[in-house]
């Protein structure tokens, strides 16, 4: 691979910051780059990707999802009411949980498809309106299931590892095929590119919206439940800055907040940087409350540089 | 009247709530014709176009294609009579790049999948067959320039084996070279048998590609199919701006 080919990979600019950041933050505490904290940085990673990644392919497709962060506390409670109130077996209670998700997401994309309500207003309504769900169904106290050895391995440690690495591996690999392989992919492109060219070319751009917002609520749902498997319990408040958090790793991973362009991978390492900020914050002793301004500066700075390259490769 | 009509729009009336957009409008498209359509802002072209193309329906009035009526609810109905629009808007996504654009909606491939490769291949036979230069096509198109757009939107229509094309204001916002460049283009398709309906406010770009003319004024048509050498820009200026040769 030479030079030139390097710097056409979309990411680089991305995965450089990235190399570098993490360089520094090794550089002032070697603990680090310690196994022990690389394993905390890939569970931080897939916890905050495994819902980044389905908001990004949304965000390529001209919409937003501010409900995640409620769903992401709204389908493990469901779990625990389930089995706690009803005595639904664990695995069923799972399954509902994330028909109940997917009811969040029909319920998103009906209000910006059918009646056209711009979704940063609808879903910003839902996000409050699931999270009252959440807190009405569990009395605002944190839930908890008795630990199930099998439940456990869905988003629990094997030596340290944490499983919910596999279904980032997983499902990073299905959303970049989709997006870059798949007519869905594409489509999703095309409607966050031109509404109306994509319209007139015969594609059927609320369909391929509303299956982005479902993928959107799935997901987040789905990453609650593997916290819920690890820890055994979920607070109602969980996912409170996740709509933001996610929103953001896409943005940083090159993902227009204006649609039709983006990277699934970019936005796998948008997640990898933020979660590198988050912990390396924390261990180099600057502490957690410098936290989000520097994610402020990093999303502002990240799209200025995604600008550039890509209008410097555009013109070379 | 063209000898061998493709197309006939005949009585075509539309109106958007109170507003009568086309009232009562007759055209024609010759095989193998460029009919060049014009009319003031407002005279009804593009909702003419629109009716075509099947993206609007006409409240009143029928189209026969080859003599035989026919209804398009839908662009994909006139696409299956090979009837492909380019639009003002050019219809083209910016952000895709030029191969996902000629086949977006049509992509090669199987239900759920795309070949991107073969959908490469295709989109570089098809911009060589009709003498299009584009740097590359893996080039986002909003980094294209306006008559290189004009040019992957034409080639679009051509792949998918138009044999109508519809062409709306596709000069309006190039240079003289780029214009030069579709001009061109168009006469190569009609070349090749294809007929094609150009729709401009630029009557020197009219007069210099089409074999006839239709003039609509404020939702009528005053002119109908005049053959080119038969009028002039001074009686065609006329009809735009009265809707009468004096």
């Amino acid at each position: 691979m030479n030079a030139k080919s390097i710097w056409n990979i979309r990411e680089i600019g991305i995965l450089i910051a990235t190399i570098v950041l993490g360089a520094f933050f090794t550089a002032l505490n070697p603990l680090f780059f310690s196994l022990a904290n690389i394993f905390t940085l890939l569970r931080m990673t897939a916890m905050l990707g495994l819902v980044a990644i389905p908001m990004a392919l949304l965000l390529i497709s001209g919409e937003f999802d501010l409900s995640v962060g409620s769903i992401y506390a709204l389908a493990p409670s469901v779990v625990c009411v389930l089995v706690n109130g009803f005595g639904i077996n664990i695995w069923l209670a799972t399954v509902i949980a994330l028909v109940v998700a997917a009811a969040c997401g029909l319920i998103n994309a009906f209000l910006v498809t059918k009646l056209h309500i711009v979704s940063f207003i609808a879903t910003l309504g839902t996000m409050y309106i699931f999270r009252s769900v959440v807190l009405q169904m569990t009395n605002g106290m944190p839930q908890a299931i008795t630990s199930d050895p099998i439940y456990y391995l869905l988003g629990g440690d094997v030596q340290n590892f944490s499983t919910t690495v596999v279904w980032l591996a997983l499902f990073t690999t299905v959303f970049w095929i989709i997006l870059e392989n798949t007519k869905h992919g594409n489509w999703s492109m095309a409607a966050g590119s031109n509404v109306q060219a994509a319209t007139i070319m015969g594609i059927n751009v609320n369909r391929v919206k509303a299956i982005n917002f479902i993928l959107s609520a799935v997901f987040a749902g789905f990453t609650g439940i593997l916290g819920l498997s690890w820890m055994s319990s979920v607070s109602p408040s969980q996912g409170g800055g996740l709509e933001f958090s996610s929103i953001a790793a896409a943005v940083i991973g090159g993902v227009s907040l204006k649609g039709g362009t983006g990277s699934i991978v970019g936005t796998l390492i948008g997640s990898l940087l933020l979660s590198m900020i988050q912990n390396g914050l924390i261990l180099i002793g600057a502490g957690f409350y410098v936290y989000q301004g520097f994610v402020g500066a990093i999303v502002i700075i990240a799209t200025i540089l995604n600008l550039r390259i890509i209008r410097g490769r555009a013109y070379a | 009247m063209p000898d061998n009509p493709i197309i006939q729009m005949i009585g075509i009336s539309k109106s958007f709530g109170p507003v009568r957009a086309l009232e009562n409008v007759n055209f024609t498209l010759g095989r193998g014709e460029i009919a060049g359509l014009v009319g003031d802002n407002g005279a009804g072209k593009s909702t003419l176009l629109k009716i075509l193309s099947g993206v609007l329906q006409p409240d009143k009035g029928e189209i026969l294609y080859n003599g035989k009526k026919v209804v398009f609810k839908s662009p994909q109905d006139a696409r299956k009579l090979g009837i492909e629009a380019i639009y003002q808007d050019l219809a083209l996504c910016d952000d895709l790049n030029v191969y996902r654009n000629i086949f977006l909606s049509r992509e090669i491939g199987g239900r759920i999948f795309i070949d991107k490769s073969a959908m490469r291949n295709e989109t570089l036979k098809i911009l060589r067959s009709i003498n299009i230069n584009i740097p590359s096509i893996e080039q986002q198109v909003k980094y294209l320039s306006g008559g290189q757009r004009q040019s992957v939107a034409i080639a679009r229509a051509m792949y998918f084996n138009a044999q109508i094309i519809l062409m709306d204001e596709p000069t309006a916002a190039l240079g003289v070279t780029e214009s030069k460049e579709v001009f061109n283009l168009m006469l190569e398709l009609k070349k090749k048998g294809r007929s094609i309906v150009f729709v401009t406010h630029n009557l020197r770009h009219i007069f210099s590609v089409v074999d006839r003319i239709t003039v609509l004024y404020k939702g009528r048509s005053v002119a109908e199919s005049l053959p080119k050498e038969k009028t002039s820009i001074e009686d065609i200026e006329n009809l735009i701006a009265k809707g009468t040769l004096t």
